[in-house]
C-alpha cells in the first residue's frame, strides 16, 4: 500500500509532436523532461516523484485546449506548463481559469495579459524588442521592411518595430504578412520586393517551418549580401532546420543563446545532450520550459500546493539561477525579470553574443508607448566574447 | 496610433468600490496598464478634480444615487464606467441614466479592461467634442436669428434694403468693436423699448 504522502504527482506538458511548429516545442517538452528529472534526482517535489504526462497538440489552438482539459479532468495532473504560439496559450488560459488550476507559459509573447492562472515564463517587448530596435539603427541602418506571420505576436511586435524606429528617424518602407503554413509562392513575391526595395533591415516574424524556405529564397536571391535579417524567434531551433552557413550574420534578440558561458548554461547543455544526443541544439524557449519547469516545481515543494497564488508569491521572494542568469518573478504581472541579449549567427549555427543587458530587466507587459529613451540609461554593452 | 492609447500612462482612475479581493485585482490591474489609480471607499464628497476615468459600483442604493448626483455635478468631462452585478431592466436603466460609457461584469477579470477604458475614454472624449460643437452652434444659430430681426426692423423702419441694412449693422460693430449679434441685440431691444 503506497501513502498519498509518497504517490507520484503529475504535470501535463502542452507541446506539439507535429505541425508546423513542433520542431520548436518538441525541445521545449524535452528541456521539460531534463528540469523534471533532475527534480525528481533531487527528492522530487515535497518527496514525491513527479511525472509529465503529454499528448501531441499538433500545432493546433483547439487541440490545446480539449488536451488541457483532459489532463486536468480527467488524468488529474497538478499544473500545466507549455504552449509555443498565443493563439495555443490563449485556447488553455479559460481552462485553467474555470478549474483555478496553474499554467506555467514557456514562451516570449507580445504581452497584454495577465491572468491569476498563468506564470508568464518568456520575454515580453520590453524585454527583446527594445534592445534589437536600438542594435539595429546604431549598427545597421534605418530602413525596414517587417514581415511576420499573420497573427497577434508578430503584428504587435511590428507595431512596436515601428515606433521605435519613427522615434529614430527611422524609415518602415513596407509591413507584410503570410499564413502560418505560408505558401512558397507567397514568400517568392515578397522577396522579390526586398530585393526591388532594397532595405538596410528585414525584421521577420516569420514563426514556423516557413522561416527556412524564406531565408533560401532571400539566399538566392543575393538579398542578403545589403541586407540585414534581424528577429525574435529565429533561435537555434530554426536555425538547425536550414542548411549549415545559410543564415550565418543574422540578428537575432532573445533572453537565451546556447553559447552563453555561465556555469549554469554549461552544466544544462551538457544535461541536455547526454539525455537527448550530442548534436542537438538548445534554444531560448527551450530554457525557458527548463527554467520555468525547475521555478514551480521548486515552489510547489517549497508551499506543499500548485495553487497559483502561493506559487507567484514564492517565486517573487526566490532567485532561480536559470542558465541565462539568476531570474525572479514579478508579483505585480506573473511575468519574469529577464537578461535580454543580442546574438550574431556564426557559420556553424550558434550565436555569438555581441551585447547583453547588464542586470535582469522588469517586465512590463502592458508597454504601450515603447521608447529607446527608457533603455538608454540602463544598458551596459558587454562585447562578450570580443 | 489612437492618442489616447500613447497617453493612457498618464491617466488618472479612480475606482469607487468597496475594499476587498476584487477591488484589488482591479487597483492591480489598472496599474499593470500604468495608469494613477486610488480606490475610495466609502465614497467621499470631493472627487479628484484630475479624475479622468472613474470605475463605479452601481448597486441600487441610496449610497450609490447620492453619490452618482455628486460625480455628475462635478466632473462632465469625466468617463464613467460602470461595474455591475445584476442586469435586472431596472439595474440597466440606471447604468444608462447615470451616463456610463462602458461596463464591467462581476466577478472582476483583468482581461478586458483595458480595451474597455480605452473605448468608453474615447467615447467620451468625442461626445464632449460634440456637445460642445452643438453648443456653439447653437449660439451661432441664436446670432443668425438676431441679426435677421435686426435687419427687418432697420428695414421697416429706415426703409432701408436688405444689403443696406447689413452694412449698417456691420459698421456698427467693427467701430464698437463687439460682434454682429452685439449690435442686433441693441437694435432688437430699442425697437421693444421704443414700439412695444
Amino acid at each position: 500500500m503506497v501513502r498519498d504522502s509518497q504517490r507520484p504527482i503529475s504535470i501535463g506538458a502542452l507541446f506539439s509532436q507535429t505541425g508546423p511548429t513542433a520542431y520548436v516545442e518538441r525541445t521545449q517538452l524535452n528541456a521539460t523532461l531534463l528540469a523534471v528529472e533532475e527534480v525528481n534526482a533531487a527528492g522530487g517535489v515535497g518527496g514525491r516523484q513527479v511525472n509529465v504526462l503529454t499528448h501531441d497538440a499538433q500545432s493546433d489552438p483547439t487541440r490545446f485546449s480539449k488536451i488541457a482539459e483532459h489532463l486536468l479532468d480527467e488524468e488529474g495532473v497538478s499544473a500545466l506548463i507549455g504552449c509555443y504560439m498565443s493563439n495555443a496559450r490563449q485556447a488553455v488560459v479559460p481552462v485553467v481559469e474555470r478549474r483555478r488550476a496553474l499554467l506555467a507559459y514557456t514562451a516570449c509573447y507580445e504581452g497584454f495579459e495577465y491572468s491569476p492562472n498563468v506564470i508568464y515564463g518568456g520575454a515580453v517587448p520590453n524585454q527583446h524588442s527594445l534592445l534589437l530596435a536600438r542594435y539595429l539603427m546604431a549598427n545597421v541602418g534605418k530602413r525596414f521592411y517587417l514581415v511576420g506571420t499573420r497573427y497577434t505576436f508578430p503584428i504587435e511586435s511590428n507595431r512596436v518595430m515601428m515606433t521605435l524606429v519613427t522615434e529614430r528617424k527611422g524609415q518602415v518602407i513596407a509591413e507584410r504578412y503570410v499564413k502560418l503554413a505560408a505558401q512558397r509562392r507567397e514568400l517568392e513575391s515578397i522577396v522579390e520586393d526586398i530585393k526591388t526595395k532594397r532595405p538596410d533591415v528585414v525584421f521577420c516574424t516569420i514563426v514556423g517551418e516557413a522561416v527556412g524556405v524564406f531565408y533560401d529564397l532571400c539566399r538566392a536571391a543575393g538579398v542578403l549580401d545589403r541586407t540585414v535579417v534581424a528577429s525574435l524567434t529565429i533561435t537555434e531551433a530554426e536555425v538547425a532546420l536550414m542548411p549549415p552557413g545559410l543564415a550565418e550574420g543574422h540578428i537575432t534578440a532573445a533572453t537565451y543563446f546556447q553559447s552563453i558561458s555561465s556555469a549554469a548554461n554549461k552544466r544544462f547543455v551538457a544535461n541536455y545532450r547526454a539525455k537527448f544526443g550530442s548534436h542537438e541544439t538548445i534554444n531560448a524557449m527551450a530554457e525557458t520550459a527548463y527554467s520555468l519547469t525547475h521555478m514551480v516545481l521548486g515552489a510547489a515543494g517549497r508551499q506543499k500546493s500548485f495553487d497559483a497564488n502561493l506559487i507567484r508569491g514564492d517565486l517573487a521572494r526566490t532567485v532561480f539561477e536559470a542558465p541565462q542568469g539568476p531570474v525572479r518573478l514579478d508579483p505585480d504581472n506573473a511575468h519574469i525579470y529577464l537578461w535580454p541579449r543580442i546574438g550574431r549567427l556564426r557559420a556553424d549555427g550558434q550565436f555569438t553574443i555581441v551585447e547583453q543587458s547588464s542586470h535582469a530587466i522588469k517586465p512590463d507587459p502592458y508597454l504601450i508607448n515603447h521608447s529607446l529613451a527608457d533603455w538608454d540609461p540602463i544598458l551596459e554593452i558587454d562585447m562578450v566574447n570580443g | 496610433m489612437l492618442k489616447l492609447l500613447r497617453d493612457i500612462r498618464s491617466i488618472r482612475v479612480l475606482i469607487l468600490h468597496p475594499k476587498d479581493r476584487e477591488c484589488d485585482e482591479l487597483v492591480a490591474q489598472v496599474r499593470r496598464i500604468g495608469c494613477r489609480v486610488e480606490a475610495v471607499w466609502p465614497p467621499q464628497n470631493d472627487i479628484p478634480p484630475d479624475t479622468d476615468i472613474a470605475f463605479v459600483l452601481f448597486r441600487q442604493d441610496a449610497l450609490t444615487n447620492a453619490l452618482l448626483r455628486s460625480l455628475a455635478d462635478k466632473t462632465a468631462s469625466m468617463t464613467l464606467i460602470g461595474i455591475i452585478e445584476f442586469e435586472s431592466p431596472a439595474a440597466i436603466e440606471f447604468v444608462v441614466r447615470a451616463g456610463a460609457k462602458a461596463v464591467i461584469s462581476k466577478p472582476i477579470r483583468a482581461f478586458g479592461l483595458l480595451t474597455s477604458m480605452i473605448v468608453a475614454h474615447t467615447l467620451s472624449g468625442r461626445i464632449n467634442v460634440s456637445s460642445e460643437r452643438i453648443s456653439k452652434l447653437e449660439s451661432r444659430l441664436s446670432g443668425l436669428k438676431k441679426i435677421e430681426q435686426a435687419k427687418s426692423i432697420l428695414m421697416a423702419k429706415k426703409g432701408l434694403s436688405e444689403q443696406e441694412a447689413y452694412d449698417a449693422i456691420r459698421a456698427r460693430a467693427m467701430s464698437k468693436r463687439v460682434p454682429l449679434e452685439t449690435v442686433s441685440a441693441t437694435i432688437i431691444e430699442a425697437s421693444e423699448l421704443f414700439d412695444p
